[in-house]
């Protein structure tokens, strides 16, 4: 990518906020949100549902809902402006610069091409690639990301592969450029534990070898305990925590964090009653402008006891 | 694939076999004597009873249905009253006319369809659509003949780029005298068609596959073409495929207005003489048109969905 610099961060987002809009008015969906990325770091944007964390990828990639739009902020790739130039800098970053791993590959990967195609199409019309070295390829990437004979899938359609192994070929499809910064977007949730710690482990080793940043989404910290160097923590399209990952998860200073990381499942803690955090982040429509995790707990006060004092 | 073939063969059968016997029922339960009709009314009562026996229309009307049938299996379709020559001879001369008009009504639906839904579904909500959507009620609600006498009066009367009627004798004229009769037919079909290509299509470009195309950093219009109309264009074909008695009965009235000399005009002449052996003829091959038509639709599923090819 031209323009790469030693020193200077490979994503860097600042102050960004990102409108949507709802039967004709406008919310606040994203609120001077600022984070960075550095290269071969991967840094978890963490936050429960409607945090505006999937918002907040999708901005980056250029691809928000066609009732969203970046209100405010700035994002520097590489330090290339993203939102600059009506949109059009995202078509040369795309693929090459950023790729992006979708949450569900069971709708995310098209449903009538062969899964070899959608791994290489991208780079098979970048490069010009024969239909013979474009299999070759997607057969080489398929290795990669661990599918066993690949040779004899590279043909299949998505409805034909399980769920782990869709979740694999849309990784492939998405590091198959050799991205300089992967976008995820949960992309465990739709797996079980086991293919999960095998999706991560596989990240991780594209994060080493490539040299690429990742932002990794979720709601789920053990994941982002286990992948991710440095975290930001979102509530309700703000953010409300930001570090490294041993610091924040450690010593989490927000009461939000905090109740994240209590309601998080332990394994050594058998026996112990699954808690929750109280109430849910309510829709942009309902919620006030400056809606808090503290009003969150305030309108449920009576059963909010347990999970802050235990701290 | 070959049981579904043995099945849907057989309930083939079955419904022509219904269609025939109805027809047959109808034609002679319409009041009306073709022996009368082809002699006119100053005929001897014995000339008029000697043709109904020459017929066979004196015989009981089971013996009828039973000589009908039989000569039918054997492949016999029996002699036109009113023209003298056997069937088969005047339907091989009318229906490759018919099958142009129909191949020439669905090209033109699928040609005017697919870029108008696929410009709405890309624009969005708006004036297309609103444009679109009152030129799909209005072409809905107006009559087929009326329509074609619209199209007569502009294009052949006014303007002379088509003729006002006939067929010509060169397969170039052929071609130039079915273009109005054909884009009459197509009229009709065309609101149905465009609304449902752009529902799905819309569904389609808001799906995470198509931002997945996009995320691989493919061309826009590759994305489109490959992604969403592949995609979005399978509901086109059920509507289509639904359509083909519309486009039967569309055949009847246009080749009516246009002067074709094709099954529909041949029908219609077979009614109005009392030619029983036409109509029934003529009820049969429209029949048998529409139900191949359901088989075709049913079976170009599998060509473009490899989920209903392999699943």
């Amino acid at each position: 990518m031209s323009g790469a610099s030693e020193g200077q961060p490979l994503l860097k987002v600042e102050g960004l906020c990102v409108d949507v809009s709802i039967q004709g008015r406008e919310y606040a969906a994203l609120k001077d949100v600022s984070f960075t990325v550095q290269r071969a770091e991967a840094h978890g944007l963490v936050g429960e549902s409607g945090s505006g964390k999937s918002l907040a990828l999708r901005s980056l990639m250029g691809l928000l809902p066609t009732n969203a739009r970046v209100s405010g902020g700035s994002a520097y790739f590489n330090g290339t402006d993203l939102f600059a130039n009506n949109g059009r800098n995202f078509r040369k970053i795309r693929g090459t610069g950023i790729s992006m791993v979708f949450q569900e590959p069971a709708v995310a990967l098209n449903p009538i091409a062969r899964v070899g195609t959608q791994i290489t199409d991208g780079i098979a019309q970048r490069k010009g690639l024969s239909r013979k070295q474009a299999r070759e390829y997607a057969i080489h990437m398929m290795g990669l990301v661990g599918i066993p004979s690949p040779e004899l899938r590279v043909d299949a359609y998505p409805f034909q592969l399980s769920g782990g192994m869709r979740q694999r070929v849309m990784i492939a499809a998405s590091v198959a450029c050799e991205p300089e910064l992967i976008l995820c977007d949960e992309p465990t949730t739709a797996l079980d534990v086991t293919v999960q710690a095998q999706v991560l482990a596989l990240f991780d080793g594209l994060r080493a070898e490539l040299n690429a940043g990742i932002l990794y989404v979720t709601h789920d910290l053990a994941v982002v305990s286990e992948l991710c160097s440095t975290i930001s923590v979102l509530y309700a399209g703000r953010l409300v925590e930001s570090g490294s990952a041993a610091e924040v998860l450690g010593n989490p200073r927000e009461d939000y964090t905090r109740a994240l990381l209590t309601a998080t499942p332990r394994i050594d803690e058998p026996g112990q009653r699954l808690r929750s955090i109280p109430g849910t982040t309510p829709a942009l429509r309902d919620r006030p402008a400056d809606y808090s995790f503290a009003m969150r707990i305030a309108d449920h006060a009576p059963d909010s006891h347990s999970i802050l004092e235990e701290h | 694939m070959t049981r579904f073939l043995v099945r849907r063969l057989s309930l083939l059968a079955l419904v022509v076999w219904g269609v025939v016997t109805a027809t047959f029922v109808l034609v002679h339960a319409t009041p009306g004597d073709p022996a009368r009709a082809t002699l006119g009314d100053k005929a001897s009562e014995s000339a008029v009873q000697a043709l109904r026996a020459e017929w066979g229309l004196d015989q009981p009307l089971g013996a009828q249905y039973w000589h009908f049938l039989t000569d039918l299996v054997s492949g016999n379709l029996g002699t036109s009253f009113q023209y003298r020559s056997p069937i088969a001879s005047l339907l091989a001369e009318r229906l490759p006319t018919t099958l142009l008009l129909m191949l020439m009504a669905v090209t033109f639906a699928v040609v005017i369809s697919l870029p108008l839904a696929t410009w709405v579904a890309v624009r969005g909500r708006g004036g297309a659509d609103i444009g679109v959507r009152i030129f799909g009620a209005v072409a809905q609600g107006t009559p087929t003949f009326l329509i074609g006498t619209l199209l007569v009066i502009v294009f052949g009367l006014n303007l002379h780029w088509f003729p006002v009627g006939g067929y010509g004798r060169t397969s170039a004229e052929h071609l130039h005298s079915l273009v109005l009769p054909a884009i009459t037919i197509a009229l009709g079909i065309v609101p149905m068609l465009v609304n449902s290509l752009r529902a799905s299509l819309t569904d389609a470009l808001q799906s995470d596959f198509v931002a997945f195309g996009h995320s691989k950093g493919l061309k826009p219009a590759t994305v489109l073409a490959a992604y969403a109309i592949r995609n979005g264009s399978i509901s086109g074909v059920t509507i289509l495929g639904i359509q083909a008695g519309v486009l039967a009965g569309g055949a009847l009235v246009v080749e009516k207005v246009f002067a074709i000399p094709g099954m529909g005009s041949l029908m219609l002449a077979g009614i109005l003489g009392r030619d029983f052996p036409v109509v029934q003829a003529t009820t049969l091959v429209f029949a048998g048109i529409v139900v191949v038509v359901y088989l075709v639709t049913d079976l170009s599923y599998a060509l473009l969905d490899p989920r209903a090819r392999l699943a």
